[in-house]
């Protein structure tokens, strides 16, 4: 009986060993998941690079355009637009980054379309200037519309109205291209 | 004896059984963090916001307008813009919040 009792003492005790391992493992495996979790959702940047490409685009029409009227500085003095626009230098953009691309990271392109000659009215119009900015590669991105391209640089393009000094409307189309991709892409 | 080993194979059963939940819902909680981390994309256009500067400056020449058949031509498009959910702002509402206001400056 009391070999017994002494049997089952040892027994409860590697028993309890075992378990203390077996403890220590599982709070390894939950603390190591936790810490991969973490860093998973963390360690990915946001994607702002949309955000970024409208915010210039509002920069340029506010800065191309004023309560509907277009900047007097785009024309020249007899009324036609000024080929040496700088949309760099006046609407004060910024296009260095940290990294050290030479090309650029960034695109911004203005296009003018005349409605008042266009054939085919207002939706249209005859493309008669067109003024851009930063790196034209980064361009060719906009083309390949995909998800799975996270990786390519973010397009957007948008257009507004605007009327020159002699009332005549214009249709502007801006396109905003931000590549940044080893900021914004993990 | 034998009733001993038996008590220990389902003992040592359960903490199997236990082992395997905890690293399935580890596993499921690891699959989770990385597809939401996927998600961190800030969308300009679904993010609520009160202006559209781009909207505005197009309202703007639509007021000033003198020909009222390019105005019409212009309002037109501008609908088809809304209606493909182009604009970020309410177009109807700023539209009426802009003439509501050129009318109270012309009085």
């Amino acid at each position: 009986m009391k070999k017994n009792n002494k049997m089952i003492i040892k027994n409860k005790l590697g028993a309890e060993k075992i378990i203390s391992i077996y403890w220590f493992a599982i709070l390894i495996i939950i603390a190591g998941a936790v810490v991969a979790m973490v860093s998973l959702f963390y360690g990915t940047p946001y994607d702002v690079r949309d955000a970024e490409a409208n915010i210039l685009i509002n920069k340029v029409s506010n800065c191309l355009s004023e309560n509907g009227k277009l900047n007097k500085e785009l024309f020249n003095e007899d009324k036609k637009f000024n080929e040496n626009y700088n949309l760099k230098e006046k609407c004060n953009l910024i296009f260095e980054t940290e990294f050290e691309n030479e090309r650029g990271e960034y695109f911004l392109e203005a296009d003018f379309y005349d409605l008042n000659d266009g054939p085919s009215g207002v939706s249209s119009g005859v493309k008669v200037f067109s003024i851009s900015e930063g790196n034209s590669n980064l361009y060719a991105d906009c083309k390949i519309e995909n998800e799975k391209y996270n990786k390519l640089s973010r397009c957007v393009d948008r257009e507004f109205y605007s009327l020159d000094s002699s009332n005549n409307i214009f249709k502007i189309k801006i396109t905003s291209v931000v590549r940044k991709t080893e900021k914004n892409v993990k | 004896m034998i009733n001993n080993k038996k008590g220990q194979t389902s003992e040592a059963m359960t903490w199997i059984v236990a082992t395997l939940i905890i690293i399935v819902l580890l596993g499921i909680s690891l699959y989770a963090a990385s597809f939401l981390s996927k998600s961190k994309v800030v969308n300009y256009k679904t993010e609520e916001r009160s202006q559209d500067i781009v909207m505005e400056e197009s309202l703007f020449s639509y007021f000033l307008v003198q020909d009222s058949v390019l105005q019409k031509k212009i309002f037109e498009n501008l609908e088809k813009m809304d209606r493909e959910e182009k604009f970020y702002e309410d177009f109807n509402s700023k539209f009426q919040q802009i003439k509501f206001n050129l009318e109270k400056y012309e009085k």
